[in-house]
C-alpha cells in the first residue's frame, strides 16, 4: 500500500516537474525526430546519383604498342556512358600535373606491357593515387583488379591459342597477326560479360519496399530515443543528502525508479502511438483491431524492459557522466542489434544466433511481422520472459544498492 | 600560475581516477570502435540463395567456387523456396543456374546461363554478381580458346586431334603457373605500395567525436568551480575570477594537449595512421575554447552532461566522421565543409565556420567580463 502511494507521490512530482518545464517539451520530442531527418537526408542526398561527382581516372600508355591503344581507346569510350568514373587518356607529364588536382588517380601502362602479355612474364598495372582521395583511390584500385582478373583469363586463353599455333605451320608475321586479332575477340568478349546473367527484379507490393522498412525502423528509434530522453529528463540531479532525507520517511529508491519507469512509459506511449497511427495510414499499411492489440503488447513489453535496464543500470554506475555515457551507449548497442539500422540478415552468423535472445531483436522482428509482412501471429512468451528476468534483476540491484548504503 | 597548477594539483588528487579515464577515453574507444568493425566487417557475409537446375561437374564446380568466396554464405535451395525467400527478404539475392549449363558452356554459348534475382532491398547483389560472371566467364574464355584452337586446326591442316578437355587443362596450367597481371596502389609522394582497404570509419574522424564528448565532460569543472564556497575568496587573492579560468583554460588544454600527442603517437604505432601535430594543436584548441565557452552557459552540471551528449551526437551525424568513408566520400562536402567542426582532422582545413565562430564569442566573453568587472 505504502508502495503504491509513495509512487503515485512520485509520479506527480515528476508530472509537476513536466509541468514547471512544459517549454522544454517540445524541444524533447523533436529532438530524434530531427535527429533522425537529419540522417534520412545524408542518406537520401548519398544515393542520389546526380549529386555525386565523377570519379576521374587517367590512363596513361608507357608501352604505346597497338595493343594498349585499343584497350585504352575502349576503356576511355566506354567511360563515357557511364557518369560514375570518367577515364581519360593522359600523357605522363599531364597525369603528374593534375593527380594533386581533380584526378583521383592515374593507372599506368608501363613499357613493354604487350610483349610481357603475349611472352607470359608477370606484369604490374601501377595506380598512383591522390593522396587527399584515397577512399576513390581504392575504389579504382577494386575497379582494376577485377579487370585484371578478367584479362588473366583472356590473357591465358591467348597464351593457350599461342602454345597450340605454334605446333601447327604458321609463320611468324602470320601468327602474330593472328595473335593480335584474338586479342581484340577476347577484349571483346570480356566487354560483353554482362551476357551471362539475366537479370530480374522481385518485388513484392503488398509487403516491405525500402520505404516502407526504414520508416518502421524511424518510428522505432524516434520510440527508443523518446523512452531515453524522457527517462533522463525526470532523473532528478539530487544530492546525497537529499536521498537520506527521503529514506527517513521510508521511501526506497526502487519507489522512485518505478515512479520514473511509469510517467516515461505513458508518456511515450501517447506520442509513440499518435506517431504510428499517422505512419500507417500515410503508407496505406491495412490494419484491423487485433493488430493493434498485438503492435501495443510487443511495443510495451520492448519499451518495459528497455526502461528497466535503463534503471538498473542506473543503479549500478552512481556517477552522473559515466551513467549517461553507459547508457547512451546502452541504446546504440540496442538500435544496432534490433536491425533497424542495418537488416539482421547481413550480420555475422554468430550474432544472428544470439538475437533471438536479446529483446530489442526480438521485439523489433515481430513489429516487422505485423505490419511489414501482415502476419496475423505474435509470440510474446519470449518477451514476458525476459521482462520477468529484467525485474528480477532491478529488484536485485536496487535491494543490494540499498543494503549496501 | 604556479599556484593555478598547485590548487588544480590539489583538485586532481581527489578526483584523479574520473580525469585519468576521461583523458584515455577518446583513444581507448577509438581504438575498440575499430577493432569491433573491423572483426563484424570481416565475418559479415551476405546471404545468398542458388538453384541448381542440373547436377554436372561444371555446376558443381561453380557452386563450389561461390561458396569459397569470403564474403558470402551461400544456400542450395529449390527455386519456389529461393523466390519466397527473398521475397520476405530473408536472403540478399538469388541466382538460378539454368539447365543445359555445362553443354552451353562447351558449345561456347554463353547467354543466360544464369538468372539472377534481386529485390528492392538487395544491398549487395552487384558485387555477388560480378564475382559469379568472372568464374563463368573463365570458364566460356577458355571454352572460347578451345574453339579457336580447333578452328586453327582445321584451317591449317593439323593432324594432332587435340581434344577439347586437353585445352582448356592447358589454359587452366597456363594460368595457374604464370602469375601473370597484377596490380599495385601508391599514393603520389610516397613510394610504398598500399595493400589493405581503406577502414569503415576512418580513425581519427571517430578520436575527434570522442574526443570532443571527453572535452566537454572534462570541462564540468568551470561549472562546478563557479559554484564552489571557495571562489567567492578570489576576491581576496590577486586573481579575478576571469584570470583565474582563464590560466585553468590553459593548464587543461596543455594536459589534454599532451594526452593528444600520446594518442597520436599510439595510433600511428597500432594502425599506421599519422596526423600533423598542427591539426591536431588546433583541433585540440578549437574544442577546449568551444567546451569552455559552451560549459560558461550552464549552472547545473547535470543538463550540461546531457546536452554534451545530444551536442556530440548531432556533431558526430553532421560531420560525416560517423559515416561510413566510402559513403562520406561521395557526398557533394562543398557547402558542409564550411561548419564542420571537425574540419582541422578530417581535412586539414582550418579556416572554417567553426574556429570563426569559436574565437568571436571567446572575444566576446573575454570582453564582457570586462565589463562587468569594471
Amino acid at each position: 500500500m505504502t508502495f503504491a502511494k509513495h509512487n503515485l507521490l512520485f509520479i506527480q512530482s515528476n508530472l509537476k516537474k513536466l509541468q514547471r518545464k512544459w517549454l522544454s517539451l517540445p524541444l524533447l520530442l523533436l529532438f530524434p525526430v530531427l535527429l533522425i531527418s537529419l540522417i534520412a537526408v545524408i542518406a537520401v542526398s548519398i544515393f542520389l546519383p546526380e549529386e555525386s561527382e565523377p570519379i576521374h581516372v587517367g590512363l596513361v600508355d608507357l608501352d604505346k604498342s597497338q595493343e594498349t591503344e585499343t584497350v585504352i581507346n575502349l576503356i576511355e569510350e566506354s567511360s563515357k556512358l557511364g557518369s560514375f568514373i570518367k577515364m581519360e587518356a593522359l600523357s605522363e607529364t599531364e597525369a603528374n600535373e593534375r593527380i594533386n588536382g581533380q584526378l583521383s588517380a592515374y593507372v599506368s601502362f608501363p613499357e613493354g606491357f604487350t610483349e610481357s602479355l603475349y611472352s607470359g612474364d608477370s606484369v604490374t598495372l601501377n595506380i598512383t593515387g591522390n593522396p587527399d582521395k584515397q577512399t576513390e583511390s581504392h575504389l579504382v584500385k577494386e575497379l582494376l583488379d577485377s579487370i585484371a582478373r578478367h584479362i588473366r583469363t583472356s590473357q591465358a586463353n591467348i597464351l593457350t591459342v599461342n602454345y597450340y599455333a605454334k605446333q601447327l605451320s604458321i609463320d611468324s608475321d602470320t601468327r602474330h597477326d593472328m595473335l593480335f586479332q584474338q586479342f581484340n575477340n577476347f577484349l571483346v568478349y570480356t566487354a560483353g560479360k554482362d551476357k551471362i546473367v539475366d537479370e530480374e527484379q522481385i518485388s513484392n507490393d503488398a509487403t516491405s519496399s525500402p520505404v516502407d522498412y526504414y520508416s518502421l525502423a524511424a518510428w522505432f528509434m524516434i520510440l527508443t530515443i523518446w523512452l531515453l530522453t524522457f527517462y533522463s529528463f525526470f532523473t532528478n540531479d539530487e544530492q546525497v543528502r537529499m536521498q537520506n532525507r527521503m529514506r527517513l520517511y521510508g521511501v526506497t529508491i526502487l519507489q522512485q525508479l518505478t515512479a520514473k519507469i511509469t510517467i516515461t512509459f505513458i508518456l511515450t506511449s501517447i506520442f509513440a502511438g499518435i506517431v504510428l497511427y499517422t505512419y500507417t495510414s500515410f503508407m496505406a499499411i491495412p490494419l484491423y483491431g487485433e493488430d493493434y492489440g498485438r503492435i501495443v503488447l510487443i511495443t510495451g513489453l520492448y519499451s518495459l524492459i528497455y526502461l528497466i535496464i535503463l534503471a538498473i543500470l542506473e543503479l549500478i554506475f552512481t556517477g552522473q557522466k559515466l551513467r549517461l555515457l553507459i547508457q547512451s551507449l546502452f541504446t546504440l548497442i540496442v538500435l544496432l542489434a534490433s536491425g533497424a539500422i542495418i537488416p539482421t540478415l547481413y550480420f555475422p552468423m554468430y550474432m544472428q544466433n544470439l538475437l533471438p535472445y536479446f529483446f530489442a531483436s526480438e521485439g523489433y522482428h515481430w513489429l516487422q511481422e505485423i505490419l511489414l509482412n501482415n502476419r496475423l501471429y505474435a509470440d510474446y512468451i519470449p518477451l514476458t520472459i525476459m521482462l520477468a528476468a529484467a525485474v528480477m534483476m532491478l529488484l536485485g540491484t536496487s535491494a543490494w544498492k540499498e543494503s549496501a548504503r | 600560475m604556479k599556484q593555478v597548477i598547485a590548487t588544480r594539483l590539489m583538485h586532481w588528487k581527489k578526483q584523479w581516477i574520473g580525469l585519468v579515464f576521461w583523458l584515455l577515453f577518446p583513444l581507448i574507444a577509438a581504438l575498440s570502435v575499430t577493432m569491433i568493425i573491423n572483426t563484424l566487417q570481416e565475418d559479415a557475409k551476405v546471404p545468398v540463395g542458388v538453384v541448381l537446375e542440373e547436377q554436372t561437374v561444371a555446376a558443381e564446380e561453380l557452386v563450389e567456387k561461390i561458396e569459397a568466396a569470403s564474403f558470402i554464405r551461400m544456400e542450395v535451395l529449390s527455386e519456389q523456396e529461393a523466390l519466397h525467400d527473398l521475397e520476405k527478404h530473408e536472403i540478399d539475392s538469388v541466382f538460378v543456374i539454368h539447365e543445359k549449363f555445362e553443354q552451353n558452356i562447351k558449345q561456347n554459348n554463353r547467354t543466360r546461363l544464369i538468372t539472377g534475382y534481386q529485390s528492392d532491398m538487395s544491398f549487395a547483389y552487384v558485387p555477388v554478381k560480378e564475382m559469379i560472371i568472372s568464374h563463368v566467364q573463365q570458364e566460356t574464355g577458355r571454352a572460347k580458346a578451345a574453339f579457336a584452337v580447333k578452328k586453327l586446326e582445321k584451317q591449317y591442316n593439323g593432324q594432332e586431334e587435340w581434344t577439347f578437355e586437353e585445352i582448356t587443362a592447358k589454359s587452366k596450367d597456363i594460368q595457374r603457373e604464370e602469375n601473370l597481371l597484377d596490380t599495385a596502389l601508391t599514393f603520389k609522394g610516397t613510394p610504398e605500395a598500399v595493400n589493405d582497404n581503406p577502414r569503415l570509419f576512418p580513425v581519427w574522424g571517430l578520436w575527434g567525436i570522442f574526443s570532443l564528448l571527453s572535452t566537454l565532460l572534462v570541462f564540468d569543472w568551470v561549472i562546478k568551480e563557479k559554484q564552489s564556497k571557495a571562489i567567492q575568496r578570489l576576491v581576496f587573492s590577486r586573481w579575478s575570477l576571469k584570470s583565474y579560468l582563464l590560466q585553468n583554460l590553459v593548464l587543461y588544454t596543455v594536459v589534454m594537449f599532451t594526452v593528444d600527442l600520446f594518442t597520436a603517437g599510439s595510433l600511428y604505432f597500432i594502425f599506421g595512421e599519422w596526423i600533423s601535430p598542427i591539426s591536431l594543436f588546433v583541433y585540440r584548441l578549437l574544442i577546449s575554447t568551444a567546451a569552455f565557452l559552451f560549459a560558461c552557459l550552464f549552472k547545473k552540471p547535470f543538463y550540461y552532461y546531457t546536452m554534451s551528449f545530444v551536442l556530440t551526437l548531432v556533431i558526430g551525424i553532421s560531420s560525416g566522421a560517423l559515416l561510413p568513408s566510402a559513403i562520406a566520400t561521395d557526398w557533394d562536402w562543398n557547402w558542409f565543409d564550411l561548419i564542420n567542426p571537425l574540419g582541422p582532422v578530417l581535412s586539414e582545413n582550418y579556416l572554417s565556420f567553426w574556429p570563426a565562430a569559436v574565437v568571436l564569442s571567446f572575444v566576446l566573453w573575454l570582453f564582457r567580463k570586462e565589463q562587468y568587472h569594471a
